[in-house]
């Protein structure tokens, strides 16, 4: 039985995945169907895509910059988001910390500074000769 | 000395290359990478940084006495290789949108000029569209041997230079991907034919 191309093994061809078959050398119909795939993709290959000519201007515009080394924005946009994720984590750091009890510490710093200040005022003699009565003291002994 | 094939670029190896040589050259070939980036990568705003770090990289490249065969096959190189390396980075962007409006818009703009006919316009927007969305489902690879041959029609060898692989390897991405697409393929190719006497699927 004879064995013509599909249209599988015509594209598996036209793509360099099989080689070109002895069969469309024999056959009329398969190769006049090889022949028109060959038109339809010569036509798809000279087809041009448009690509918006303002969106080309403003590409090389900037490309332009950044090989002179200036910086259009001092942020690139794209990390946004992972900035903005860097801070939801932060954020929910510091907020999931457990808050300690206050300490009273204050009224101990002041009742401290009340003794300080009163044991200060009741001396005969200022605080500032004690050092002095010292040094005597270890030369003596 | 830089040979000149492809593209209008002529570099001499004693100096680096004039500012506006690289310009003229830049666009030149600025639509063509930027369209590969953007079939790479399916995002705009990913295609036009792409395409701004490929020529960034070409020139930085050009600073230097270098000697080229072929300028337009270097810089596709160097345009497939950040477009792989920002789909590896993609893989763990868990904030990675979805193709705006705008870049529908786009697509639809990317249908083939000259003078088709309505229905082949329409056509073409529908098949653009859908290889579009199946070019997503292939490995980056696959995509890139893929696009290679089927927008730039480069040989086997040739894809296997620009990729850095062997060429038994670019035949097995190719197969994978065509196996992948056969349907559209079909689609593209055999649309206004009757059905082939063999059929379209295994042979008779």
């Amino acid at each position: 039985m004879r064995t013509h191309l599909t249209d599988d093994d015509l594209i598996r061809m036209l793509y360099g995945v099989e080689p070109q078959s002895g069969h469309l050398a024999e056959c009329e119909g398969c190769r006049a169907r090889w022949d028109r795939l060959a038109v339809r993709r010569k036509e798809l290959l000279e087809s041009r895509p448009e690509v918006p000519v303002d969106l080309l201007a403003r590409q090389r515009e900037a490309i332009r910059d950044r090989v002179l080394g200036r910086s259009r924005s001092g942020f690139p946009s794209r990390l946004a988001p992972a900035l903005a994720a860097v801070g939801v984590v932060v954020l929910a750091l510091v907020l999931s910390r457990p808050v300690p009890e206050p300490q009273p510490t204050r009224a101990a710093n002041d009742g401290g500074l009340y003794t300080e200040i009163y044991s200060l005022v009741e001396s005969p003699e200022p605080m500032a000769a004690e050092p002095i009565y010292g040094l005597f003291d270890n030369n003596l002994r | 000395m830089m040979g000149v094939m492809a593209s209008p670029l002529e570099v001499p190896v004693e100096r680096s290359l004039p500012a506006a040589d690289f310009d003229r050259w830049m666009a030149s070939e600025q639509r063509r990478i930027f369209l590969l980036c953007y079939r790479m990568l399916q995002d705009r705003d990913e295609a036009d940084t792409a395409t701004q770090d490929t020529f960034l990289k070409a020139y930085k490249a050009l600073q230097r006495p270098i000697e080229l065969d072929d300028p337009g096959k270097w810089l596709t190189r160097i345009a497939v290789n950040t477009c792989l390396d920002r789909l590896r980075s993609r893989s763990w962007k868990f904030w990675r949108r979805r193709p705006r409006q705008q870049d529908e818009e786009l697509l639809l703009v990317m249908t083939p000029a000259g003078n088709p006919s309505a229905e082949d316009r329409v056509f073409a927007r529908e098949i653009g569209a859908r290889l579009a969305e199946a070019l997503e489902q292939l490995s980056p690879k696959q995509r890139a041997v893929f696009m290679l041959k089927h927008y730039e029609d480069r040989r086997l060898d040739e894809i296997a230079e620009i990729l850095g692989l062997e060429v038994g390897t670019v035949k097995a991405h190719m197969a994978r991907a065509v196996a992948r697409l056969r349907v559209l393929l079909r689609d593209l190719y055999f649309r206004h034919e009757k059905p082939s006497p063999a059929g379209s699927g295994g042979k008779p």
